[in-house]
């Protein structure tokens, strides 16, 4: 009993799931365009992201984040392999690769390898993947289909929350539509990044937390004036 | 344009004040919300998105309006609506509420901080979130929505925030809101019940699960079975949901059936071996009646829950060895300590009216102790540590009487208020009562 002795409790927080978060880096030689304006503009959104995605974590009891990166070119490559906790993760800057082409297919092939069925925990939640590009892929279109009928033949790639964060004004393209394959989501530009924890918790939301709407018609024979409405 | 800008203004609708909007704060289901500045005072508008359909827009306003109307409920938790605010030339409302301090974060963050709060802490917040929707539910009002997003602690204090009272209701009132699925209420989760006071009870009685077990009641083997990867056999998170937490939830230690206990790195194995077992028959009753009788029988009200938490608090203790905080079980005395396993003597208890104080650092007795109304929570005594009487306490005369002590064969001695007695067995007189320390598992002296 003694004042000044430390507080002796168990640790070790909530019990929480493990949440992958994989990021797809363009690193091709076209993001080294305007003086290496893009690839800069790529590490700081990924960055920023990564801060709001801390906040979000924190104040959430449900998932733990962890993060893993591709950066891609002509080939792949793991730039972050371990999934990582959000919160200890610092950014190591990527550079543009010169003469580096935007191959996708391999990376989404580098992806899939990592979400197949006996890799993942089996009470991890649906991954979310991000793709972060100046939007054009230089992939043969025949391999791109396969590379990503690769991913989306995955339970874990095809529910995934897929999201494409299009770098330069022009990057919006057909390619990073597919990829998300939700007309409901659209391609977010990099000066809009601090949305992404904003949609990771309409994720939690609707997906992991369930909808909290309740009915969305009143009862039959039910004046709509007698609902105590809330929002 | 329905967003607002930085800069805008809203008008309140009563007090027709002009608040001048500021940063987004963040974003909701329904709306966003701002900072906003009332001649130099900050203030937070939530500004709604319109309803998917209009006429629930004309139907919000009212419920909200209606709230403002009624004001806050006595407890100072809420964080309630103020007024109304419309913009100029544009559709659309919103509210202003007062800004939560930032001396408050997120339950979440607390609980997983590397160094939690202590009981006498998670005790007090407990206490606080039971008075909140005590007072609440006493004004005939129901919250619908108790999740890890709308309430928020100071960790500090232990004061805590309710954000987010547009969900608030009148008892039993339709809603447009059934509440965060892993709170609900199983009943409301199966659309056999609209949310209510006895729903949010269960819903809190699992917030409260989640503060002193830190994890879900209704998670664990039977719900671990049911996640995979396997094509055709994983259940969407929505599904899962519905099948443990509302069509076929079994709380995972429950006494008489143990299929879906915690999984084994779950840390609601080590703090429900912490917890004596009239503490744990509270959850135990929440989340097996509690479910099977959805009524106000099944679920333990506010006021069965504060005395729990009131005799948990007389519970704290600290293990004699490694001075690892504990919590004194009269049922269970030989328990081993959770961090070093031995055996801790057993500790001085202050017994009177028939209920017991442990008596470690920081315990108090209050007039509630000794049902003397009119000193209600007034602290009496309280127990310090003291360098120069290592491995003893001392009891300090708080009050404004001196107390009687009685030692046999001797003359009665007093304790004047802010004098302290050193803890052994002995009878007292406070206050009028009769009060015995003893040592736990013996005789209370004479
Ligand atoms: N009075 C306030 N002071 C400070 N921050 C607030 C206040 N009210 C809400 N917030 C913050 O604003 C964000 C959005 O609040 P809101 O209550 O709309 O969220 P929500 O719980 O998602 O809403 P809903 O349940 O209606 O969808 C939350 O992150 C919350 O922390």
């Amino acid at each position: 009993m003694n004042a000044m002795s430390k507080t002796i409790m168990p640790g070790g927080g909530i019990a929480r799931r493990p949440l992958h978060f994989i990021i797809l880096a363009d690193c091709s030689g076209s993001m080294r365009a305007d003086d290496g304006k893009k690839i800069q503009a790529l590490n700081f959104a990924i960055a920023e992201m990564l801060q709001h995605l801390t906040a979000w974590e924190r104040d959430q009891e449900r998932c733990d984040v962890l993060v893993r990166a591709i950066a891609f070119a002509t080939e792949p490559r793991w730039h972050i392999p371990q999934p990582t906790p959000v919160s200890r993760l610092r950014w190591m800057p990527l550079t543009g690769i010169v003469g580096g082409r935007t191959n996708m297919a391999p990376a989404f092939r580098m992806a899939a390898s990592v979400l197949g069925n006996d890799q993942l925990e089996r009470r991890a939640f649906s991954p979310v993947l991000l793709l972060i590009t100046d939007g054009m892929p230089t992939d043969d279109p025949k391999d791109f289909d396969r590379g990503l009928d690769t991913l989306m033949g995955l339970r874990a790639g095809r529910e995934a929350m897929r999201l494409a964060v299009a770098i330069g004004r022009d990057a919006r393209s057909e390619a990073l539509t597919r990829f998300i394959a939700d007309p409901q989501q659209p391609v977010l530009l990099a000066s809009s990044i601090d949305e992404i924890a904003d949609k990771l918790k309409l994720v939690s939301r609707i997906v992991s937390q369930g909808s909290s709407a309740a009915q969305d018609e009143p009862d039959e024979g039910q004046p709509v004036n007698d609902f105590d409405v809330v929002v | 344009m329905t967003e607002l800008q930085t800069g805008d203004k809203v008008r309140m609708q009563a007090a027709l004040e002009e608040l001048v909007i500021g940063d987004r704060i963040g974003e909701g289901g329904q709306g966003t919300v701002y900072r906003a500045n009332l001649n130099g005072r900050s203030f937070a508008v939530k500004w709604y998105r319109p309803a998917r359909r209009p006429a629930d827009d004309a139907l919000i306003y009212a419920s909200l309006a209606k709230l403002v109307e009624s004001g806050r409920p006595p407890h100072p938790a809420f964080i309630w609506p103020i007024d109304m605010v419309k913009a100029e030339g544009r559709n659309g409302f919103g509210y202003v509420m007062p800004l939560m301090d930032r001396r408050f974060v997120s339950f979440a963050q607390m609980l997983s901080a590397s160094e939690p709060p202590d009981f006498r802490m998670l005790i007090r917040i407990g206490l606080n979130l039971v008075d909140s929707f005590a007072s609440l539910h006493t004004a005939g009002l129901c919250y619908r929505d108790i999740n890890f997003d709308n309430l928020w602690v100071d960790p500090a204090s232990g004061d805590v925030a309710i954000i987010d009272n547009d969900n608030v209701g009148t008892n039993g009132g339709k809603a447009l809101v059934k509440g965060t699925m892993r709170f609900m209420a199983p009943e409301v989760m199966r659309d056999e019940a609209l949310p209510s006071a006895t729903t949010d009870l269960y819903s809190l009685a699992l917030f409260l699960f989640y503060l002193f077990f830190f994890g879900h009641p209704l998670d664990g083997e039977l719900v671990e079975a049911s996640y995979s990867w396997d094509e055709g056999k994983r259940l969407t998170e929505e599904e899962l949901m519905l099948k443990h937490f509302g069509k076929e939830p079994v709380f995972v230690f429950d006494p008489d059936n143990p299929v879906n206990r915690p999984v084994s790195d779950s840390p609601m194995w080590i703090w429900w071996s912490l917890y004596p077992g009239f503490f744990k028959d509270m959850f135990v009753r929440s989340f097996t009646t509690g479910i099977t009788d959805p009524n106000l029988y099944g679920r333990l009200v506010e006021g069965v829950l504060r005395k729990g938490l009131y005799r948990l608090e007389d519970s704290i203790w600290e293990c004699s060895t490694c001075t690892a905080r504990m919590l004194y079980d009269p049922d269970d005395p030989g328990r081993a300590c959770w961090n070093c396993k031995t055996v801790p003597q057993p500790p001085l208890l202050l017994t009177v009216l028939g209920s017991s104080i442990v008596l470690a650092e920081g315990a108090v007795l209050t007039g509630r102790h000794l049902r003397a109304h009119d000193l209600g929570e007034k602290v009496l005594a309280q127990v310090e540590a003291d360098g120069s009487f290592p491995g003893r306490v001392l009891m300090r005369n708080k009050g404004d009487d001196p107390w009687t002590v009685f030692l046999p064969g001797e003359e009665p001695k007093m304790v004047q208020p802010k004098q302290r007695l050193l803890v052994r067995p002995v009878t007292l007189e406070i206050a009028r009562k009769r009060v015995t320390i003893h040592q736990a598992g013996q005789q209370p002296p004479g």
